[in-house]
């Protein structure tokens, strides 16, 4: 009898756990977001290796997507659904200048109060990213518009 | 009433810090969301992390806390839960692993963050601690290195855990969950304060003296304890019958050595505690070497299988196999201590007429109770010419009153007689509420 309780009890801490995390998720997230095309990720991402039609720029945005890759920029920033949602840059190109842009990467000194310590202690490791890489990351970055799938 | 009430409360407040972390996130304000599945997993990684709080909660015996159920199956409680709570963290992690994996980064310890890399650690731990404690005895691990390689992994992991989510500090930034996870850690180190450094101080104020060791049938011992120092004692023990308590032998109560054994003496004689024992595991075997004189410590008491929790009731039916009578006899010699005239039933199932504990004085017991006491042998001697066998259904048909449904039932034994006698008991139509069990079998 007794054990029958602890395991009803232990059903109902699932049945409840399970049901709030659900309402949680639906409440943070009301309308599904529109499917986004990133081009310049389109561009980049469904060709794979490099053509001889292919710009500079796009040379350098390949290069770029890559130093984005290995640099592990994921863990903490989204590009087209991929990656950590909660810090999407599928339009960080349409609003900042290639400057601005690498002042966040870094974490610039007058950027501080507006990052958290912990963020702007772990960017600052990106300081010491060659500066060719880091030509290439700012590049990719800024090519990135997004188009909406109707 | 008054049970029923105290358990309502016990369980609310446990929901509630089960439930705390969610439900600050829904009624809370928190950063906008980042897709159903990422928010999902973040709140199952949550409440895993929450339910993992109160695990520790749940084995620090509180006495008051778990008087309402029996500390035997709030361990059992303990179990169940830590698989879900195992569930729920492996889960948020899966959701992400599926859904996301970009944003778990690199694996490498070198090139991953410490908190990423804190949660993986915590999620191995975790599973090598469900993995030790659901299959300790298939995997021979013995009962002393896995009670502290449990406590290791626990806290290891926890505290891994605390760190990735402090590490990722993302919905904790807010005030009030910043509160809550602060007010589990202040929680969880006041517990172990409690648990490794105040309880045992409690038990060394309080030590026993081994004043006798006596052999018993069937490879079996009673101990004896009596109070260093009755005169001194800060707090005297004060068991009803059926009860049990954690004994610490050889060591100081510090150390993580201590077994939990059923009283087997009256409660009328407080001053002499007993315990029967059977050379079974790897401590009990050891317990024919220990000698009068010797030191120990005693937490307890714990329990609600007992007589005394049903004053009311109009008669009692045990049934016990092997050394499960030991919680027994300690009800037995104490209605006979108090003349209580109500009919007993007991019916003991031993292998063998020359192991059957407590064989003599049950005779002289029959003398001074209204008991009825049949004993069933599996292997009975060629002129024996009572029960054998099991304790099936038919058995308990034939032997207990024709109102069977009238009485309290106590059962100790082996699982497979408990679970045989309880359906027993189903077709003889007794309510579930008067069956009482003592799990002891808790890891």
């Amino acid at each position: 009898m007794r054990k029958l309780w602890a395991k009803i009890i232990t059903l109902l801490t699932a049945v409840l756990v399970f049901l709030l995390s659900i309402i949680f998720a639906i409440q943070q997230n009301p309308h599904q977001s529109p499917t986004l095309d990133i081009e310049a990720e389109k561009s980049i991402t469904s060709t794979g290796t490099l053509s001889e039609s292919d710009t500079g720029e796009t040379i350098a945005a390949i290069n770029g997507r890559k130093v984005f890759e290995t640099q592990n920029c994921m863990r903490c920033h989204s590009i087209a659904g991929k990656g950590n949602p909660r810090n999407p840059l599928d339009d960080v190109g349409k609003h900042l200048t290639a400057k601005a842009i690498r002042q966040w990467i870094q974490a610039d000194n007058e950027l501080k109060d507006k990052l958290s310590t912990h963020v702007f202690l772990a960017k600052q490791t990106y300081r010491n990213l060659p500066d060719k890489d880091m030509d290439a990351l700012v590049n990719y970055l800024q090519r990135l518009q997004p188009v909406i799938i109707k | 009433m008054k049970t029923t009430l105290s358990a309502t409360f016990w369980i609310c407040l446990y929901l509630l810090l089960v439930l705390a972390p969610l439900l600050i996130l829904i009624l809370g304000k928190v950063p906008p969301g980042s897709g159903f599945w990422w928010d999902f997993s973040m709140a199952l990684g949550f409440s895993g992390m929450a339910t993992m709080s109160v695990l520790f909660l749940l084995t620090a015996r509180f006495q008051r806390a778990s008087a309402p159920f029996g500390i035997d199956i709030i361990y059992y409680f303990h179990r169940y839960l830590a698989v879900l709570a195992v569930i729920m963290i492996f889960m948020h992690y899966l959701i992400i692993r599926i859904n996301n994996v970009a944003a778990l980064g690199s694996f490498n310890p070198l090139d991953a963050p410490w908190h990423m890399t804190a949660g993986r650690i915590a999620l191995m731990l975790l599973a090598v601690l469900i993995i030790t404690s659901l299959w300790r005895k298939p995997l021979r691990i013995h009962y002393d290195q896995w009670r502290m390689l449990h406590i290791v992994l626990a806290v290891t992991a926890f505290l891994l855990a605390m760190g990735h989510i402090q590490g990722i500090n993302y919905y904790i930034e807010a005030p009030a969950k910043h509160w809550l996870w602060s007010g589990y850690s202040l929680i969880w180190v006041s517990l172990i304060l409690y648990i490794r450094v105040l309880k045992p101080w409690k038990m060394h104020r309080n030590p026993y003296r081994v004043s006798e060791l006596r052999q018993e049938r069937g490879d079996s011992w009673t101990l004896a304890l009596e109070p260093e120092q009755p005169g001194e004692m800060t707090e005297k023990m004060t068991f009803i019958p059926g009860q049990f308590a954690w004994l610490v032998l050889r060591a100081s109560p510090w150390h993580v050595k201590e077994h939990p054994f059923s009283f087997s003496s009256s409660a009328v004689q407080q001053d002499r505690l007993e315990f029967t024992i059977k050379a079974l595991g790897d401590f009990t075997r050891t317990i024919k070497e220990v000698q009068p004189g010797e030191r120990a410590y005693l937490d307890g008491p714990y329990g609600i299988f007992s007589t005394d929790l049903y004053p009311g009731a109009t008669g009692f039916v045990f049934i016990a196999g092997g050394v499960g009578a030991a919680p027994i006899m300690s009800m037995l010699r104490t209605l006979a201590d108090r003349h209580d005239p109500r009919p007993l039933w007991f019916i003991y199932g031993n292998s063998r007429w020359q192991d059957v504990i407590f064989r003599e004085e049950l005779q002289i017991l029959k003398t001074r109770l209204q008991l009825t006491l049949v004993h069933v042998l599996k292997e009975p001697p060629t002129d024996w010419q009572g029960e054998s066998g099991f304790i099936t259904p038919q058995l308990l048909q034939k032997t207990l009153p024709s109102v069977a449904q009238k009485y309290e039932y106590f059962l100790c034994g082996p699982r497979p007689m408990c679970n045989a006698v309880h359906q027993g008991l189903n077709t003889l139509q007794v309510p579930l509420n008067q069956i009482h069990f003592e799990l002891f079998d808790l890891v």
